[in-house]
């Protein structure tokens, strides 16, 4: 089985070179986002936009012609496969809130926990807008970005802006966080600045508990990374795993059987 | 040359690559799709071991390239090289080939070829994974593959181990994701080597599993129940996919994700979880609190309150990703429980207060929803336990006398008076607190302190019912039952309990002891022997309920005798002059002979027939000839074949032993059983029978034709209520409706324990087959061939008789003991054999643990895998060969609780410090004939710190020279208890006569048909 690869044979003047694995849209119809941080976002960027770009940067999108995106420091940067064989490089800047803003905006929000706990778990109720005005700031940009593509094509914003802007609307409309970024505010920043704010000083254990990404690095690409590995597991623990997990409630407590044949899958094991 | 290897998860396969490193070659052409590097599968194979079994596959990954060329794996890569897609010819197998090529040190790669840092990664998981599996860390659970749901073993990391599968998961070189870029494997790191690990987890036990029970599961027609297609399936030796209807499909995946959850490694999302802690209030009107605390994934234990969290000194001890979890875990969660939102409406965060009605939807509705969407939910413990359930009894008042006592039978079609009542548990309520109770508003009620749940809708309904059938009424039994179960159905109170109000006539139906008829029998004048007490009990049992007229089973443990109960019957029955014509008694072939035995010796006044062999009575000879008898043996073969020879009589009793031959109530057997005529009728089973309940309707149907209804009434409202919803309550109706019919003593139970000695010695008498009564034959005729007419003990003599012993005792085994062939080790050729394994089944059902002795360990090889294969256990092996080290370990292993039941040992015993006391059963399949060796034997299990009763069963062979040996040993105990000379040397010093006699098969040694 050969997996689909864009080759040259495969190029047609009409469409875009297809790309595999390119990022997509969730939604695949209708409309892009759904919540109002998503589309007042998307507004700002595609206020301006030609009709006939902002219907083929939605396809695009929808299709998975960005190959890559990067968003640091209120800049997007993408790549978007176009009809060209070179994919085009697609940036978009946000203007950042001033930093006193955000930490009048930050000091609010630490007393108001059902607000932090809404933008954590991914929403972000009116009272967040409304709570920005009162500090005369705004939690979506007014003005539209600064983006640039290194496309030929004469209108502005072209369709690899739009596509990249329908992109980065769809992924901040499930991460306010992500938007703060855009605004000035990086994502790990926020939890950090509220725990000062709530006099909570940094905890003394390890915060190993969700493990770093490897970066796809092109230098060690061959390479195990040079980390302080642990070279031999330590003596595992004498642990009954089913013990541990007790009877499956989703066997009949009466079914004897069936509980016999579990524990004798376990326990002919730990006999071995 | 270097070799790469990438796992792919989707498919379940890995690649292999193999690299042309050599320089930087001039001649590489750039142009094509073909990775320049890249050599051919041709290449590829020759370097590694064929085990493997590659296919060629073509693929495209992903490749560092400078100047469109690809950059050789050995070289610097320069930072600004991109990764470029190139295809490359792979060689590919499925993860059971490449685990063991993994836990090969070194790699088993041809030499000259450098192994990429790739394949010792995918080496050091595969490790990881054979370490978990040794320490049994593995659960089962659910994988998705291509769209079906896969019953899979995956690992179970614990927290220990945790830090070293991390390092594993940060040591991934980023070549292993070249051929399968941007996929959802690669935005988890951990994604990848979990999937790896969980295959080679998977694969190890499905290998074990298979060699231990090597049966394969086999798609069937009729889908079983999830539960148990997801068991079969993790016990086969390959995938198979889970079927059911998506939606049932889902929640059973959910349920299985929520039960084996803490022990997977989870931090492909958050290690830590919001838990929500439900708090009752003491009394009846106070508030409920829900607590929010922070919970781990990892460690079960582990739960930090909220306001912890916002403590400055105390928050230090945590991890910083459990405040946005805490946060963010409230702010989801308050969309499935709205009064949630009160928590965050304070820094820090308080417990949220509810009322009733909204600790009741918390409890039922909101519960679950958090619970499907990952929040751990606490609630108090009366929740989930079983409480004294709300529910109706069924009160049955004194049975209408409906004439002689004869038919005094409580059947299901009996008119009874019975009335409906109220009830709490074992607490009945008055009609008032019924009442009150269906006017309650809401489901959670205070009551004595406690808080209970009410299910106020049932209650209502029952409420109405019985207004309009009315509290109480006249009804056959059945009526009266379906009227309740018919309530229970329309959406009523369940029916708990069934309560006789027994009048002075029927008290017998709670037990039969408090009957003013029931009086104990004394020991018949012509029984040979003394009953224990409970079998005294048993006996007058069994003739008090003949004379009600009723047929019964006798249900006692393997090894309370039985069979001496039922013939202290039939002894009783002769003296007494009550039986009017034969009794039958039908029995598995295996124990013919015993019962032959065991009537002689019991009851020798009783004129005895065996109906079996080749030779036995032709029709009419048998229908001239019963009538002669006081008993006929035979088999349920017989019984089919010789149907019109058994019809023509009337019997007196028909007694069927192993009654478990009826169990399914179609066979021809069984209705040939049934169409019998006879005045009483017995059953007698050593297995439990309420468990098995269409086996207990044709049991109670031939006792009782007609007891337990028709047998689709039967099935819908016991054999389905109880086997396929396991209710506990039709259960115990249908124990207590059976109850007086059916006698089961159990060893372990207190009053039968005073009455059984310490050590309970029988003799398990069995039949020679065809082929073993011919080689015995041939081994006979030869001896006597050899010694001639010689008398005395010469040193040859004695030679070529104990030469003889030996091979008899092994054809009496069985025919490969002696043949010392590869022949099939089937029970069809072995009396004893077959007779091992239906005790053995009984051993295993009773959760008891036995001792297998045998002389040979030959015979003890087979005898091992055979009981293991049959039996599907684990059976312990101790022979002369098993160095002492294993044997302490062997002997530890069969001592714990939960140990293998079967210890299986070759070797003389003596000598040996074997302390074998969790034993309840010693068998000893063949006899020592010194009677000292054997007594020592079965002291292993017979000693200091045995609390049970031990129950020795000594087989012997029936009509042959064991049988002879094991008379003569008894004899001479008889003569001098203490010096008893070994049975070898006194057959050696018998007369020609004398050993003609001992060593001569007689007529009913062989027992097939
Ligand atoms: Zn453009």
């Amino acid at each position: 089985m050969i997996s689909h690869w864009p080759t040259h044979q495969e190029i047609d003047i009409n469409v875009p070179i297809s790309v595999e694995h390119g990022l997509q849209l969730r939604s695949q119809r209708g409309e892009i986002v759904k919540n109002w941080w998503g589309r007042g976002l998307l507004a700002a960027m595609d206020s301006t936009a030609v009709k006939e770009e902002l219907d083929a940067g939605k396809r695009y999108a929808r299709k998975g012609q960005i190959e890559w995106m990067e968003c640091s420091e209120s800049t997007v940067k993408a790549s978007v496969q176009g009809r060209d064989d070179k994919p085009y490089t697609v940036t978009i800047a946000f203007k950042a809130l001033p930093g006193a803003a955000w930490t009048a905006v930050l000091t609010e929000l630490s007393q108001r926990l059902d607000l932090c706990g809404a933008i954590l778990g991914g929403s972000m109720p009116e009272d967040v807008q409304a709570l920005f005005e009162r500090h005369d700031a705004a939690v979506l940009p007014a003005d539209p970005p600064h983006s640039t593509c290194d496309c030929e094509r004469t209108e502005r914003p072209c369709r690899h802006m739009l596509a990249v802007a329908c992109l980065v609307a769809d992924r901040v409309d499930t991460r306010p966080l992500l938007l703060f970024e855009l605004r000035g505010l990086p994502q790990e920043q926020f939890m950090t600045r509220l725990r000062e704010l709530w006099n909570l000083p940094l905890p003394d254990v390890d915060d190993a508990d969700v493990p770093q990404p490897s970066e796809r690095s092109v230098t060690g690409y061959y390479r195990r990374p040079d980390v302080e590995p642990e070279t031999q597991p330590t003596a595992p623990p004498k642990v009954d795993v089913l013990a541990k997990l007790g009877i499956p409630q989703f066997f009949n407590q009466d079914d004897q059987t069936s509980l016999q044949t579990l524990r004798k899958l376990y326990h002919d094991h730990i006999r071995r | 040359m270097t070799l790469h290897a990438f796992w792919l998860p989707n498919s379940f396969v890995m690649s292999f690559w193999l690299e042309d490193n050599q320089g930087p070659g001039p001649d590489l052409d750039p142009g094509g799709s073909e990775h320049p590097r890249g050599m051919l599968f041709t290449d590829l194979v020759g370097q590694l071991p064929t085990e493997l079994e590659l296919y060629q596959e073509q693929r495209f990954g992903l490749f560092p390239a400078a100047d469109g060329l690809p950059i050789a794996s050995h070289l610097d890569i320069p930072i600004d090289a991109q990764l470029q897609p190139w295809c490359i010819d792979t060689g590919e197998t499925i993860a059971e080939c490449v685990i063991d090529f993994f836990r090969t040190r070194p790699l088993p790669v041809d030499e000259g070829t450098t192994i990429g840092d790739s394949l010792l990664y995918w080496q050091q998981i595969a490790e990881f994974a054979v370490l978990l599996v040794d320490e049994t860390l593995m659960v089962p659970g659910i994988a998705e593959l291509e769209g079906k749901k896969y019953p899979v073993w995956q690992a179970a990391v614990p927290l220990e181990l945790d830090p070293y599968w991390q390092s594993l998961v940060t040591a991934m070189p980023p070549v292993v994701h070249a051929l399968m870029p941007d996929n959802e494997f690669a935005a988890t790191p951990e994604a990848l080597p979990l999937s790896f690990l969980d295959a080679c987890v998977d694969f190890q036990v499905r290998q074990w599993a298979m060699q231990r029970n090597p049966k394969f599961h086999r798609p069937r027609k009729s889908q079983p129940p999830l539960p148990k297609q997801w068991l079969d399936a993790l016990q086969a030796g390959h995938f198979s996919a889970l079927f059911a209807d998506s939606r049932r499909l889902e929640t059973f995946v959910e349920e299985v994700g929520l039960w084996n959850d803490g022990v997977r490694p989870l931090s492909l999302f958050s290690p830590y979880r919001l838990g929500l802690e439900l708090m009752p209030p003491d009394d009846h009107d106070g508030d409920w609190e829900i607590h929010p605390t922070v919970r781990s994934n990892r460690d079960r234990e582990l739960s930090v309150p909220a306001g912890e969290l916002f403590d400055p000194a105390a928050s230090t001890h945590h991890p910083t990703a459990l405040l946005p979890c805490l946060l963010a875990g409230l702010g989801r969660a308050a969309v499935d429980f709205p009064p949630l939102d009160a928590c965050l409406e304070s820094v820090p965060p308080e417990p949220c207060r509810i009322d009733r009605m909204q600790a009741l939807v918390f409890m039922t509705e909101a519960s679950l929803l958090l619970q499907k969407h990952g929040f751990i939910v606490h609630l108090p413990t009366w929740w989930e336990e079983p409480q004294e359930k709300l529910g109706l009894l069924l009160r049955i008042s004194t049975p209408r006398n409906t004439g002689t006592d004869r038919n005094a039978v409580l059947g299901l079609d009996q008119m009874v008076s019975y009335s409906w009542e109220a009830a709490m548990g074992e607490e009945s309520l008055t009609e008032a607190e019924f009442r009150e109770l269906a006017t309650s508003k809401t489901q959670l009620i205070h009551r004595n302190g406690r808080w209970r749940r009410v299910d106020t809708g049932a209650i209502r309904k029952s409420m109405k019912q019985l207004k309009d059938r009315g509290f109480s009424g006249d009804a056959s039994l059945a009526n009266a039952m379906e009227i309740g179960f018919g309530m229970e159905h329309a959406g009523g109170l369940p029916v708990l309990d069934l309560r006789f109000d027994c009048g002075e006539d029927a008290s017998w139906l709670d037990d039969f002891r408090t009957d003013a008829r029931f009086k104990m029998l004394p020991t018949p004048k012509t029984f040979r022997g003394t009953l224990r007490p409970y079998q005294e009990i048993g006996y007058s049992w069994l003739q008090f309920v003949a004379d009600a007229g009723l047929g019964v089973c006798l249900a006692d443990d393997m090894g309370l005798g039985k069979t001496v109960q039922m013939i202290a019957v039939l002894a009783h029955q002769q003296v007494n002059k009550l039986a009017e014509g034969p009794s039958l008694i039908v029995c598995p072939m295996s124990v013919v002979g015993n019962w032959a035995r065991e009537l002689e010796r019991f009851a020798p006044s009783l004129r005895v027939l065996i109906h079996h062999g080749g030779d036995r009575s032709s029709q009419r000879m048998f229908v001239d000839s019963a009538g002669e008898y006081d008993a006929i043996i035979t088999t349920y073969n017989l019984i089919v074949r010789d149907q019109t020879s058994f019809l023509s009589c009337r019997w007196w009793n028909i007694i069927l032993d192993e009654a478990q031959n009826i169990k399914n109530p179609n066979t021809k057997q069984s209705v040939a059983v049934r169409s019998l005529r006879a005045c009483n009728r017995y059953c007698l089973t050593g297995t439990p029978v309420e468990n098995r309940l269409i086996e207990l309707w044709s049991i109670m149907d031939f006792l009782n034709a007609g007891f337990l209804g028709w047998i689709g009434t039967f099935r819908t409202h016991f054999a389905m209520p109880i086997e396929r919803d396991g209710s506990d309550r039709r259960a115990a109706i249908l124990r207590k409706i059976t109850r007086p019919f059916i006698l089961r003593r159990l060893k372990s139970d207190r009053s039968i324990i005073c009455d059984l000695p310490e050590k309970n010695e029988m003799k398990v008498f069995c039949n020679l087959t065809a082929e073993q009564a011919a080689l015995y034959q041939t081994v006979v005729d030869q001896m006597f061939t050899c010694i001639g007419g010689e008398e005395g003990s010469s040193f040859e003599r004695k030679g070529m008789i104990l030469s003889a012993l030996v091979k008899l005792k092994q054809i009496t085994n069985h025919p490969v003991n002696f043949l010392h062939d590869d022949s099939e080790f089937s029970s069809a050729r072995s009396g004893k054999l077959q007779r091992l394994e239906e005790m053995m089944q009984v051993v295993l059902d009773e959760g008891d643990k036995a001792l297998i002795f045998t002389q040979f360990a030959q015979l003890g090889t087979r005898l091992h895998e055979k009981l293991a294969r049959k039996f599907g256990v684990e059976v312990l092996y101790l022979h002369g060969g098993t160095p002492q080290r294993q044997r302490e370990q062997l002997i530890n292993k069969f001592q714990t609780r939960h140990g293998p039941p079967m210890f299986l040992l070759s070797l003389k015993a003596g000598g040996l410090g074997l302390n074998l006391t969790e034993a309840n059963h010693v068998f000893h399949y063949d006899r020592w004939w010194n009677p000292a060796v054997e007594d020592q034997a079965t002291d292993r299990a017979f000693r200091i710190g045995q609390t049970k009763a031990v129950q020795v069963h000594k087989y012997i062979c029936v009509g042959t020279v064991e049988e002879k040996i094991d008379r003569m040993i008894d004899n001479k105990r008889q003569l001098a208890d203490n010096i008893i000379t070994p049975g070898e040397t006194l057959i050696t010093n018998l007369s020609l006569t004398e050993l003609r006699d001992a060593f001569m098969l007689s007529r009913d040694a062989v027992s097939e048909q």
